[in-house]
């Protein structure tokens, strides 16, 4: 587990000379990343989409979660299998699957078209940032719901009975009680959600536009058009920081979460 | 024969395998000697490669697989850069053959991905044009490395009911007009078509100044926001013309071909500031496996059968002077063959670029940013 990170690590600190690598120690690609503004704005531009799909995906997976954990009685594993039946497809067709959908001839302007809602075809629907948010939460969905369902199954009904019991209203038992509770599944799939997206490059090099494209593309582009393995390892680091920087906080919110419990 | 000729004549590739089963199962033979004709006895041998789209196309390999006994497994390449580092990868050894382009060659031979071939083991090798036997981008220290094959320009292309006044330049790509329905090819050699926009033209778009390529950077960061996506494979640009999302690009003819065959009324152009241009060899990779057959295949695609193929599929001019002098001449006017030096010349064809790193950082800033 260790060794390829390493070798990444040291790869990071060397540097190309027309076909060969120099093996030896420099800054140079560091450099690069802080001198040149392309760098830092794709990698911010890559964690904004990583944020907002994390802060959708938990919006769509939390009824979804307690629907299954509390509210249905039989045929859930069927349902659950259902949130799960799309990971058996290839992630490649699923999103080609949204390029078929969002397209200018596509299946949802067809659709917009026939219903009178527009004139013209919307062109925004893909080759956009939202073509990609729209898949990313699609796609990474299960990884949400599924964490979620485990803590709100484990969540024992005395509590949400004792709550209403006491007075509590519907909304004052989800804040005080089910979102503390939920909180260890919420941050195991946020982590999951927001890393996926974080270093993903096939969704914004298939939907997105030229200005959306994430810091996985310049990786990718750096092992696979630029034949500059150093630069490509020294962008994965500050990527590698930011998860390392997560998993560590989400780590001690989650003993945090234990206790409280 | 005995059955020693038999085996002599086999390695010597003068019979086939399936013809010493053959004769071997007549006497009751052919499982004692499986394991003597080597692994290539227990299927059909494999010949990977790294190739541009439609150069394996089955119309015509088909005819080579059926000729060797043999299945090929080729992988379509987005750029040259592509080829280069799938190769790199495994230094060489993941494929037998690539298909190199006159940008890339010199780069692979410099890298020691690629081997030095022997013409005299090609019986059409002496068909070819003197100017595609031994041209210089795929040759080093006086040693062969290739077996140039084909050559066209990267072309404008335009679909002609979208589009009604016909572009003549490459400025239709920068054009308002049709902002959000333009493509362009995402591969840094580009930046030599775009340099041809420039103010003060280039007298060589391979040789650009780092003012010049700033210059190409502002071209193409201007034309951004009029893209609705780089194309990567033929085929994606295909698809995109096909689906309406894009009206007008630079491609080969290969996309124009194949666009106007599903029904898509697309027209090309010889843009005025000129075109840039490709000729592509077949190049045996360090690592190849089935050496053998490699050479088979070369042979095969500068003789009659490939040719023609690589003719008829992609539409891109072709390089055995046989199979030329005996075209139908509007073909060979229409590919610029009929004087083959001229039209050769007539294209600005690419070359190894000595400040490529530069370029490919360029072509990135410019196009992902």
């Amino acid at each position: 587990m260790v060794a390829p990170l390493a070798i990444l690590l040291v790869h990071a600190f060397w540097s190309v000379d027309y076909l060969t690598i120099q093996r030896s120690f420099m800054l140079e690609n560091f450099r690069t990343l802080l001198t040149s503004d392309l760098y830092g704005r794709v990698l911010g531009r890559s964690v904004a989409i990583a944020a907002v799909v994390t802060l959708i995906d938990i919006v769509l997976a939390f009824p979804v979660a307690y629907f299954l954990a509390k509210k249905v009685r039989r045929h859930r594993e069927v349902l659950l299998l259902l949130v799960v039946f799309p990971l058996w497809s290839s992630y490649l067709v699923r999103v080609f699957a949204w390029k078929t959908i969002l397209g200018t001839s596509g299946i949802l302007n067809t659709f917009l078209l026939w219903t009178g809602v527009i004139e013209v075809p919307v062109s925004a629907f893909l080759y956009s940032k939202t073509a990609m948010i729209i898949t990313f939460c699609q796609v990474w969905l299960p990884f949400m719901i599924l964490p979620l369902y485990t803590v709100i199954d484990r969540m024992p009904n005395a509590l949400l009975e004792a709550s209403a019991d006491l007075g509590a209203t519907g909304r004052q038992t989800f804040w005080k009680v089910i979102l503390p509770l939920s909180l260890p599944g919420l941050l195991a799939g946020s982590l999951s959600v927001f890393s996926l997206t974080l270093g993903d490059y096939i969704t914004p090099t298939l939907l997105g536009g030229p200005g959306d494209q994430m810091i996985g593309r310049l990786v990718a582009d750096s092992f696979g058009m630029s034949n500059n393995w150093p630069l490509g390892a020294a962008l994965v680091l500050p990527v590698l920081l930011i998860v390392s920087i997560l998993i560590w906080g989400a780590g001690r919110f989650g003993a945090l979460g234990r206790t409280a419990s | 024969m005995e059955p020693a000729e038999v085996m002599a004549r086999y390695r010597r590739g003068e019979i086939s395998r399936r013809d010493v089963l053959r004769l071997l199962s007549v006497v009751g033979l052919s499982s004692a000697a499986l394991p003597l004709l080597g692994r290539e006895a227990s299927a059909a041998e494999e010949l990977s490669m790294v190739i541009w789209e439609g150069y394996a196309d089955p119309s015509f390999a088909a005819t080579f697989e059926g000729a060797n006994d043999a299945t090929i497994s080729a992988t379509p390449m987005t750029s040259s850069d592509d080829a280069f580092a799938r190769l790199q990868a495994s230094g060489g050894s993941n494929f037998d053959l690539v298909s190199a382009s006159n940008d890339v060659s010199q780069r692979l031979i410099d890298a020691g991905l690629v081997q030095p071939i022997d013409p005299s083991r090609l019986s059409n090798y002496n068909d070819l044009y003197p100017q595609f036997q031994k041209p210089s981008y795929i040759t080093k220290d006086d040693q062969l490395y290739g077996a140039n094959f084909a050559w066209g320009p990267t072309l404008m292309i335009y679909n002609s009911e979208q589009v009604t006044e016909e572009p003549t330049s490459w400025q239709a790509l920068l054009d308002e007009t049709y902002a959000g329905k333009i493509s362009t090819w995402n591969a840094p050699i580009q930046i030599a078509q775009y340099a041809l926009l420039l103010d003060s033209k280039p007298e060589n778009p391979y040789e650009l100044t780092d003012e010049q390529l700033a210059q190409v950077k502002d071209l193409l960061l201007q034309q951004k926001p009029l893209i609705r996506t780089y194309w990567n494979y033929g085929d994606e640009l295909k698809q995109l013309l096909a689906s309406g999302e894009v009206v007008i690009s630079d491609a080969w003819p290969y996309v124009a071909v194949g666009s106007r065959e599903a029904g898509i009324p697309v027209v090309e152009v010889f843009p005025s500031e000129g075109v840039t241009g490709w000729s592509d060899s077949w190049m045996l990779t360090a690592g190849a496996k089935n050496v053998d057959l490699a050479y088979k295949w070369m042979d095969f695609m500068i003789g009659p059968d490939g040719q023609m193929g690589v003719l008829n599929n992609n539409n891109y001019a072709i390089t055995n002077k046989t199979v030329i002098e005996g075209l139908d001449e509007q073909v060979r006017s229409d590919l610029r063959m009929d004087n083959i030096e001229e039209g050769y010349d007539q294209i600005l064809m690419w070359r190894n670029v000595p400040n490529y790193d530069k370029w490919l950082q360029v072509w990135q800033e410019a196009t992902t940013g």
